[in-house]
C-alpha cells in the first residue's frame, strides 16, 4: 500500500514539474515577468532565478526515477514547493492581484486555490523525501529495487 | 541529520546542473533573456487622453486640454498649443526636436476616456492563452513574443497615427513596453502604455471578456 501510494506520488509530481518546467523554458520572459510581479527579488536576480528554476524542477523531477538521486530530488522539489507556498502567502498578504506563473502561459490568479494546489504538492513531496533512501533492503543487504517498479 | 548531509552534494549536483543547462540554453536561443532584468524605463514620460488621441478629443469636448509648458508633447500636440500659448510653444519645439517618436505612460483614467470615447485602440500584449482567458473588452491580442508573426495580421488595418494602448500582467511586466516600442519603431506615432495592467483595470470594475472573466 505504501509503496502504491509513493509510486503514484512520484508519477504525480513528476509529471507536473516536468509540464510545469517545460512550458516556462520555452517561454523565459514570460516566466521572467511573472517572477517579477511577486515584488520579492531584486530586479537584478529576476531573470537569472526565472531562467534556472524551471531547469531545476525538470531535473529534479527527472531524478525521482534515478535510485540514486531519489531522494535529493525530492528534497529539491519540497524546497520548492516550500518558496512557492512562502511566495503565494507574501503576494496574497500583500493584496497583489497577479497571475501565479505557475504553468507557463496559463493564467491562474494568485490566491487560495493555488496555495491549496502548492500545499497539496507539498505533501506529496514530503512522502516521496520520507521514502526510505529511495531503496529497499528486502534481506538486510539487498539494495537497489525500486518500489512499486 | 547525518542522512541529510549526504544528500547534500546530489542536491548540489541538481542545481549546479539546472543552471549550466539553463544559461547553455538561454545563450543559443535566437532572443536571449538577458542575465540580468534591465530596470523598467521609468523616465518614459506620461501622456493624457487629450494628447494621445488629440482628434477624437476635439470632436468630442469643447473645451480643449490645457498646455503643460515643461511636459514632452506628443508631436501633433505641438501643433495645436502652438495657437494658443506661444511662448511654450518654444519650449516644446525644442523637445521635438531632440526627442526621438517614442512610446508614452498614460494612466488608467486616461485610459478609460479613450476608451469610452473608442478614441484608440488597445492591445493585449501578453500570451494568446492570457488573453482567451480574459482581457479588455474589445482589444485585440498581439503577443509581443510573436510580434514579427502577428504584425501584419493585427495592424494593417490601424492607421499610424491612432491612438493605441498597450497593456500586460501589471506594472512590473515589460511585455507592454516592449511591444509598444515596437510598434514605435514601425512608425505608429500615438502609442501609450497602461502601466496598471489588466489587474488594475479588472481592479477598477471596467469591463473585460474572456472564458476566465466575472460576470
Amino acid at each position: 500500500m505504501k509503496r502504491s501510494l509513493t509510486f503514484i506520488c512520484r508519477i504525480i509530481i513528476a509529471g507536473i514539474f516536468l509540464y510545469a518546467g517545460i512550458g516556462k523554458i520555452a517561454d523565459p520572459s514570460s516566466f521572467a515577468d511573472s517572477v517579477a510581479a511577486y515584488r520579492i527579488l531584486p530586479r537584478e536576480l529576476v531573470n537569472a532565478f526565472a531562467l534556472v528554476l524551471p531547469w531545476t524542477e525538470v531535473l529534479a523531477a527527472c531524478a525521482l526515477f534515478l535510485p540514486a538521486l531519489r531522494r535529493q530530488g525530492a528534497l529539491v522539489l519540497t524546497g520548492l514547493c516550500t518558496i512557492f507556498i512562502l511566495a503565494v502567502i507574501s503576494a496574497m498578504a500583500r493584496g497583489l492581484n497577479i497571475d501565479c506563473g505557475c504553468f507557463a502561459k496559463a493564467s491562474t490568479a494568485v490566491g487560495a486555490r493555488v496555495l491549496a494546489r502548492d500545499v497539496v504538492l507539498l505533501a506529496m513531496c514530503v512522502v516521496l523525501m520520507l521514502e526510505k533512501g529511495g531503496e529497499v533492503r528486502f534481506s538486510g543487504e539487498t539494495r537497489g529495487h525500486l518500489p512499486g517498479v | 541529520m547525518h542522512g541529510i548531509t549526504k544528500l547534500i552534494p546530489g542536491i548540489a549536483g541538481v542545481i549546479a546542473t539546472a543552471a549550466v543547462l539553463a544559461l547553455t540554453v538561454n545563450a543559443l536561443r535566437p532572443n536571449p533573456l538577458p542575465i540580468v532584468r534591465k530596470p523598467q524605463n521609468t523616465k518614459r514620460p506620461y501622456i493624457n487622453s487629450a494628447k494621445l488621441a488629440p482628434k477624437s478629443i476635439e470632436k468630442a469636448t469643447t473645451v480643449p486640454a490645457p498646455a503643460k509648458p515643461k511636459s514632452v508633447e506628443a508631436p501633433s500636440v505641438t501643433k495645436t498649443i502652438q495657437k494658443k500659448t506661444p511662448v511654450s510653444v518654444q519650449k516644446a519645439a525644442v523637445v521635438e526636436k531632440s526627442t526621438a517618436p517614442q512610446a508614452y505612460f498614460t494612466t488608467l483614467t486616461d485610459a478609460k476616456e479613450l476608451y469610452d470615447k473608442s478614441a484608440a485602440t488597445f492591445i493585449d500584449a501578453r500570451a494568446s492563452e492570457d488573453y482567451l482567458a480574459e482581457h479588455i473588452t474589445g482589444a485585440v491580442s498581439l503577443y509581443n513574443q510573436d510580434f514579427n508573426a502577428l504584425y501584419k495580421d493585427i495592424m494593417q488595418n490601424i492607421p499610424k497615427d491612432r491612438a493605441i494602448v498597450t497593456y500586460c500582467s501589471d506594472s512590473q511586466c515589460t511585455e507592454a513596453a516592449k511591444l509598444a516600442d515596437a510598434l514605435v519603431a514601425f512608425g505608429y506615432t500615438h502609442v501609450a502604455i497602461m502601466q496598471e495592467g489588466l489587474p488594475g483595470w479588472r481592479g477598477a470594475g471596467y469591463p473585460t471578456q474572456g472564458t476566465e472573466a466575472a460576470e
